[in-house]
């Protein structure tokens, strides 16, 4: 197991810039998920950790190792890609132990980390069978095995779970993440879902345009959003926005005037997360802002919790409420919400960077 | 009761499906003996005696097997020889050369859209064309009436052909596989023999055989290249068309000789061709 350290690391193809030179820094044992909408250069930076693309700035390490010209296979990673990538012309005991043939283990060593690894992850059953007769779900855990019986320094894993049906994303999440904690191992993972993101990091880089937007604890990232467009990703439903004026200390919209912390003058985009819109009569009063009646048009109930759409002023606001708040909202009726002061977001709308702490 | 006599919907359809397949019956029974009646002409020719030869197809005749006996014991033998080796030495060169070619206009875009389509582009060219520029070539070489004239005669198309049929085939390999394998510990070119070329191990098997009909059956270059000594299969068939006339027995023998392995590697060919576009690997 060890630390990565990327310093400086970028990625042209030809005159585009899929990775702007970035510095990254990944603890030992942590799970680090690498979020951000397609064409955000996080598949290419996992890429560059394999090797399978070089980079073409910058120096990666791994623990004092300069891996950065080193073929993928001297680099010590182990890798489970989207597509599992499992050879269908081997059987389920042989694609798992294919890396450990590459490294000359002895036969009877590598059938015996195979059957430990089959024996992690519930599939001893499944060894002697071929990808092609596995369900999906299958599937995953051989190339997961493969990774694991690797012993490798570092997991990469590429949307391993984006080919699965939404029950087993669920599962294999938790098993993922049961896996990490057991082996403590160093982990990197590449998502697009914001969700799957926030549930698996320990550490969290958001990125979009072949950079990196925030880097922190998913709770910090939710909490401290660095711009606009952290704010916007992270979060669901989507965080609210309003375009303003802020003038000593008050904010002034179409749809409401709340006091803020007098960043600056002239013109701010405020965001409220969904769940910071509460009924009115469920905020203590000296958090609550920016009073205002809102026609309701849509309850979606999610079990615990509901997603509430209103409407106001013409324009939409989403509010998040608690299951027990539920009976009383009713839709095409108005309810009059505020919002929580102690949580709103205030950005400079011309650059998107956050305003204030 | 009118009711019994009246034509319901469904018998009317099972008449008419019945009539279809009687048509499509019809079809196959008539392309099976377009294709069987020469080669049972052919068969009754290798078995006529000399005069009935000349009769007509209907005539009864006495079989017999003068003329196997006769052409089994010429350098007819050694012809056949020759072709197998041919064919082998074209295959093998070309397999080899064609799988590395093809893989690699496949996956690093090697000589970009103008060799991916282009690779054929010398089929073009007439044979009538190429011939001339190989004889001289081979006559420098000193390889004039050799084996290895015919065979680079034929590696010019049966090379190319077997490099454009494999693109496609690798093209179908995703690159996770080989991706895979170079994390787990393997180089890029243990990654494509061991993890890529069983993937494509069908579209190989079809592209040698097909490679193998083709030169098998080539007259032009090797009648040129190689019309003396080295005498392929089918240059000694058309050897029995002599200054007398057309050794119609003889021939028969040789040319069975000459389509039977053919007959029986279509028939693989065409299985392989299907098994070969169905792999298409394992798609997640």
């Amino acid at each position: 197991m060890a630390e990565i350290t990327l310093t400086q690391v970028g990625k042209q193809f030809g005159d585009v810039v899929a990775v702007h030179p970035l510095d990254l820094k990944i603890a030992d044992g942590s799970f680090t998920v690498l979020v951000g909408p397609s064409g955000c250069g996080k598949t290419t930076t996992l890429r560059m950790l394999a090797g399978l693309e070089t980079s073409t700035a910058g120096t990666i390490h791994i623990g004092d190792r300069d891996v950065t010209a080193l073929d993928p296979k001297d680099r010590n990673v182990a890798m489970v890609f989207q597509n599992f990538a499992l050879y269908p012309h081997l059987d389920v005991q042989r694609n798992i132990g294919f890396g450990l043939e590459a490294r000359r283990v002895p036969r009877a060593e590598i059938r015996a980390k195979v059957k430990e690894a089959a024996e992690l992850l519930d599939m001893e059953g499944l060894l002697p069978r071929k990808p092609g007769a596995l369900s999906g779900g299958q599937q995953q855990r051989v190339a997961i095995a493969r990774a694991i019986v690797r012993e490798p320094e570092v997991f990469l894993f590429d949307e391993p779970l984006s080919n699965l049906d939404a029950k087993l994303r669920v599962e294999t999440r938790t098993e993922l993440l049961r896996l990490q904690r057991q082996l403590s191992a160093t982990m990197v993972y590449v998502t697009h879902d914001q969700e799957e993101a926030m549930i698996l990091a320990d550490e969290l880089i958001v990125m979009d345009k072949g950079r990196v937007q925030q880097a922190g604890s998913p709770i910090d990232v939710y909490r401290h959003p660095i711009n606009e467009f952290v704010a916007r990703f992270i979060g669901s439903p989507e965080i609210n926005m309003f375009d303003g004026e802020l003038r000593d200390g008050q904010f002034t919209s179409e749809l409401a005037d709340l006091p803020l912390p007098d960043v600056r003058e002239g013109p701010v985009r405020l965001g409220v997360r969904p769940d910071d819109v509460r009924r009115a009569s469920e905020l203590r009063d000296e958090h609550a802002v920016g009073h205002l009646r809102a026609h309701v048009e849509v309850v979606e109930i999610l079990g615990a919790a509901a997603v509430v759409y209103l409407r106001t002023g013409g324009r939409e606001l989403r509010a998040v409420v608690g299951e027990g708040e539920v009976d009383d909202i009713q839709e095409g009726h108005e309810i009059e919400v505020a919002f929580d002061r102690r949580r709103l977001h205030a950005f400079d709308p011309a650059t998107g960077e956050r305003l204030g702490a | 009761m009118s009711r019994t006599k009246e034509p319901s919907p469904v018998t009317s359809r099972s008449v008419r499906s019945r009539l279809f397949t009687a048509l499509r019956l019809g079809f196959v029974v008539l392309a099976v003996i377009a294709v069987l009646v020469p080669f049972l002409w052919l068969v009754a020719s290798s078995l006529k005696p000399a005069p009935a030869l000349s009769a007509g197809p209907f005539e009864p005749f006495r079989p017999q097997l003068g003329w196997w006996r006769d052409v089994l014991a010429s350098d007819v033998r050694v012809s056949l020889v020759r072709s197998a080796v041919v064919g082998l030495v074209t295959v093998g060169i070309s397999v080899v050369a064609g799988s590395l070619g093809g893989y690699a206009i496949s996956r690093f875009g090697t000589g970009g859209r103008t060799l991916r389509f282009g690779v054929l582009s010398g089929q073009m060219i007439p044979p009538a064309v190429l011939v001339i520029p190989l004889f001289l070539i081979a006559f420098q070489f000193g390889l004039n009436d050799s084996l290895p004239a015919v065979i680079a005669a034929h590696l010019t198309f049966v090379l190319p052909l077997t490099t454009w049929f494999l693109i496609g085939f690798f093209d179908a390999v995703p690159r996770e596989y080989e991706e895979q394998a170079r994390v787990d510990g393997y180089t890029r070119f243990q990654a494509f023999w061991k993890v890529v070329l069983p993937q494509v191990r069908p579209g190989i098997g079809a592209a040698a055989i097909f490679g193998f009909i083709l030169s098998w059956n080539d007259l032009f270059y090797a009648l040129i290249l190689a019309g003396g000594q080295a005498r392929t299969l089918p240059v000694a068939i058309a050897g029995f068309n002599t200054f007398r006339g057309v050794e119609l027995g003889e021939m028969s023998v040789a040319i069975l000789l000459s389509a039977v392995p053919v007959l029986i590697a279509s028939f693989f060919v065409q299985r392989r061709l299907i098994q070969g576009l169905g792999a298409g690997g394992l798609k997640g």
